[in-house]
């Protein structure tokens, strides 16, 4: 393959992952991000790799990391997806190992493992506490490898805007503004994977990084992408099926972009390696689709991407008009303050019906923006303007479905629901964008291969009550 | 609440003329200077009252793990998300790195760091389907090299302290060489280890160190850089030897 047909958004661990993978098989992809490794929450993450590696001879088992895994989802999470995660997971640190990441070890020279929070036994590796940044700096090796090579194109400094959808439906590409320039570009694509990880930054940017703030998701949100589980804070994403594809045809999301992995609560340790597992496996999903495809990107009319491009050069313009004066960053710490407060650790439907006003209020007051910075030369102001913008829906779809979730389960507490409810909510929230507000759809779980002990009504078993 | 002063270095593009701009900012102890340049976002006036556009500066992490917020402080290269203002002497001088273009304000252009990166090639080729050759576990001293080196943000502050390190030369600079040893330090990295050298005997390479040693006092992260050198600047000697010998 010569021409670049497949587009990845985001250059962090589950990014990287699957431009490597695809690098690795002689497939020639474009790697595209807004800030590279700097707007990565990859970097950050302090927990570690958890795997079951097969020479411990300590009574763990692979099993049991996918049971604690899915008990911890509390039976949200993708079954498929971790089972098969579990077991790669050995041949995730060897090949780690392999490319020069060395884990913590004792004096002897054996590896240590930690036992988090939730776990049976001691599973997790680590590079001290810099486990997320070591992978990081690992894999961005690997890419500059393959860019060298001529496999990887690695487009930095590009913020991605929309993606170009075809009268079929089918996702046919992006397009990006180049943070500098603010030059518009489509990048015609016959796959595009969504690697722009997690929207930690919602409500504490100083925390996740400036960078994780959700408004990606939001965009294709906006777009007709279904989003899924946000009111678990930190483990929604865009909702994919059994190939990591979203409801958009040739559209996929990975790593902590995607809903897929996490269910209600992360199991410590397993994110790394969902990260790097949904970017690896990306690969041989995203070339089976491609090849199925009746009409390549190269057959579809260029005025498609002229008229997307058109379409993002006059939603610019709109903030660049917008005359009153209220200012973008004030707005951002306000929405920030107003997650923490009304839809937080604590929240019962008194808080998050006063959050969803405040939300709207936010998005009035948007609409009386003051840029102090017009120019078309790395406008930084125009750019969080318009992350700010989808940043809103987002905070609306998590407020929405923290509302109508009317039980407690994993990051999701609510203190006039405090019980799981498995006969109502064993389920996925899908959301879907609408003009009026998220509208929410509830879809059944498959539990392939485990099962709730107890699943009748209203069951609680205290060991589930922990909070966030 | 107190205010302080930044005057800061300002430049519209890479081809206008560039000015300085003061701004008095509210504070409160422990704000670091990315704060208070959150400040300035918030409320764009400057000292003299007139309304201006905000300063455009880099933001990523957050948390000193990146490198992207480096910038001049008072004269010297640091990392703004991780300075904090109670020890910088006002006002708080803000000038953007002197060694890469000026994009605008106080964001520059890192690419060539990041070209000499690949160019530098300190990665090991294998791929995850590849047979495992068996890990040969490092000594206590290389894990302790490793984790010294591997550190490294890519912030560019020791290309900024190095005298060697500029618009008339193609040296590398003391972070690349370091990632090279870095590699260097693994068995499975010194099978291409003569492909690197080569890279290091070019122009550009190890030889264009003038040993200043700033490279180290400058690095947020510590980093033993003049140790690093010298043991490539050994590699490329012995490399050289065995060339000749061939
Ligand atoms: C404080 C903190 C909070 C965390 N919160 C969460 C959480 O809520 N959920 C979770 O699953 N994990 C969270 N994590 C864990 C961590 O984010 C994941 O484990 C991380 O490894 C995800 O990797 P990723 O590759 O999916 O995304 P990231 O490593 O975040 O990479 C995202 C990439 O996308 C790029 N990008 C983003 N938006 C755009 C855009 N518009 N245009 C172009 N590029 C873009 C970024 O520049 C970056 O390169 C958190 C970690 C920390 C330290
Ligand atoms: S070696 Fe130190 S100063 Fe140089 S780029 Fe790396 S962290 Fe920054
Ligand atoms: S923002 Fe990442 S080091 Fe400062």
């Amino acid at each position: 393959m010569t021409e670049s047909t497949i587009v990845i958004v985001g250059s962090g661990v589950s990014g990287m992952s699957a431009a490597v993978s695809a690098a690795q098989k002689g497939i020639s992809i474009t790697l595209i991000s807004n800030a590279g490794l700097a707007g990565a929450s990859s970097l950050l993450d302090q927990e570690g790799l958890n795997a079951v590696m097969p020479w411990k001879n300590d009574g763990d088992s692979i099993e049991r990391h996918f049971e604690e895994s899915i008990e911890t989802s509390q039976f949200l999470a993708r079954q498929d997806f971790v089972r098969h995660m579990c077991e790669e997971a050995p041949r995730f640190v060897s090949y780690l190992e392999r490319i020069g990441l060395l884990f913590s070890r004792s004096a002897t020279g054996a590896p240590l493992f930690k036992k988090l929070k939730d776990h049976s036994h001691p599973r997790t590796l680590f590079c001290e506490e810099r486990t997320g940044f070591q992978i990081s700096q690992i894999l961005n090796q690997q890419v500059r490898r393959f860019e060298k090579a001529g496999l990887i194109q690695r487009r930095e400094g590009w913020e991605f805007l929309s993606v170009v959808i075809d009268q079929r439906g089918v996702c046919r590409g992006i397009t990006a503004m180049d943070r500098t320039t603010m030059e518009i570009k489509s990048y015609p694509a016959d796959a595009v994977v969504m690697a722009s990880g997690s929207y930690g930054g919602l409500c504490m940017p100083s925390k996740g990084g400036y960078f994780c703030d959700g408004s990606a998701a939001g965009a294709l949100y906006g777009q007709g992408v279904f989003l899924a589980n946000l009111e678990f804070t930190g483990t929604g994403g865009i909702w994919v099926d059994h190939r990591q594809m979203t409801n958009i045809e040739g559209l996929f999301a990975v790593g902590s972009a995607s809903m897929a992995y996490q269910g209600a609560q992360s199991l410590p340790g397993n994110r790394l390696l969902s990260n790097l597992h949904s970017g690896f496996s990306l690969v041989d999903s995203s070339v089976h689709y491609i090849s199925s495809l009746e009409n390549k990107v190269s057959q579809i009319s260029p005025d498609l991407f002229l008229e997307e491009i058109r379409r993002q050069h006059f939603f610019n313009q709109t903030f660049l008009d917008r005359s009153g004066n209220e200012n973008l960053y004030e707005l951002k710490t306000e929405l920030g303050d107003c997650i923490t407060q009304y839809a937080g650790v604590n929240r019962s439907e008194g808080s998050l019906k006063k959050g969803e006003e405040k939300i709207r209020e936010l998005d009035s007051r948007l609409k009386k923006l003051n840029l102090s910075d017009h120019s078309n030369w790395r406008n930084h102001e125009l750019l969080d303007a318009r992350r700010f913008y989808y940043m809103l829906d987002v905070a609306l779809a998590v407020v929405k479905g923290a509302l109508l979730r009317r039980e407690s389960r994993g990051t999701h507490q609510r203190e006039d629901y405090p019980k799981r409810d498995d006969r109502n909510f064993l389920k996925t929230t899908k959301i879907a964008f609408t003009p009026l507000g998220p509208e929410i759809e509830y879809e059944d779980i498959h539990l392939k291969y485990l099962k709730p002990q107890a699943p009748a009504l209203a069951v609680v078993d205290e060991s589930w009550n922990r909070v966030g | 609440m107190e205010t302080i002063t930044l005057k800061i270095k300002r430049q519209e593009r890479p081809e206008a003329p560039y000015y300085w701009e003061d701004f008095k900012v509210s504070y409160t102890p422990g704000m670091t200077v990315t704060a208070l340049l959150t400040q300035i976002q918030k409320k764009p006036i400057n000292d003299r009252g007139e309304a201006t556009q905000s300063v455009v500066y880099e933001n990523g992490c957050c948390q000193g793990a990146c490198g992207a917020c480096t910038m001049l402080i008072n004269g010297r290269p640091r990392l703004a998300c991780s300075t904090i203002a109670d020890h910088l002497s006002a006002p708080i001088v803000l000038e953007p790195l002197t060694k890469f273009p000026v994009i605008r304000d106080l964001v520059v252009d890192r690419s060539r760091f990041f070209n000499d990166l690949i160019r530098a090639s300190s990665w090991i080729s294998s791929d995850f389907n590849n047979p495992d050759a068996g890990l040969v576990i490092p000594s206590e001293s290389i894990q302790k090299s490793y984790r010294e080196l591997s550190s490294c943000t890519f912030c560019g502050s020791c290309l900024e302290a190095c005298p060697q390190y500029n618009s008339r030369s193609s040296f590398v600079g003391a972070a690349v060489i370091g990632q090279i040893r870095l590699i260097h330090l693994l068995p499975m990295g010194r099978m291409e280890a003569s492909q690197r050298l080569s890279i290091m005997m070019e122009e550009g390479g190890v030889e264009d160190c003038g040993h200043v040693g700033n490279c180290v006092k400058a690095c947020p992260e510590g980093i033993d850089l003049r140790s690093a050198i010298a043991r490539i600047e050994r590699e490329v000697t012995v490399e050289a030897v065995r060339r000749l010998l061939g």
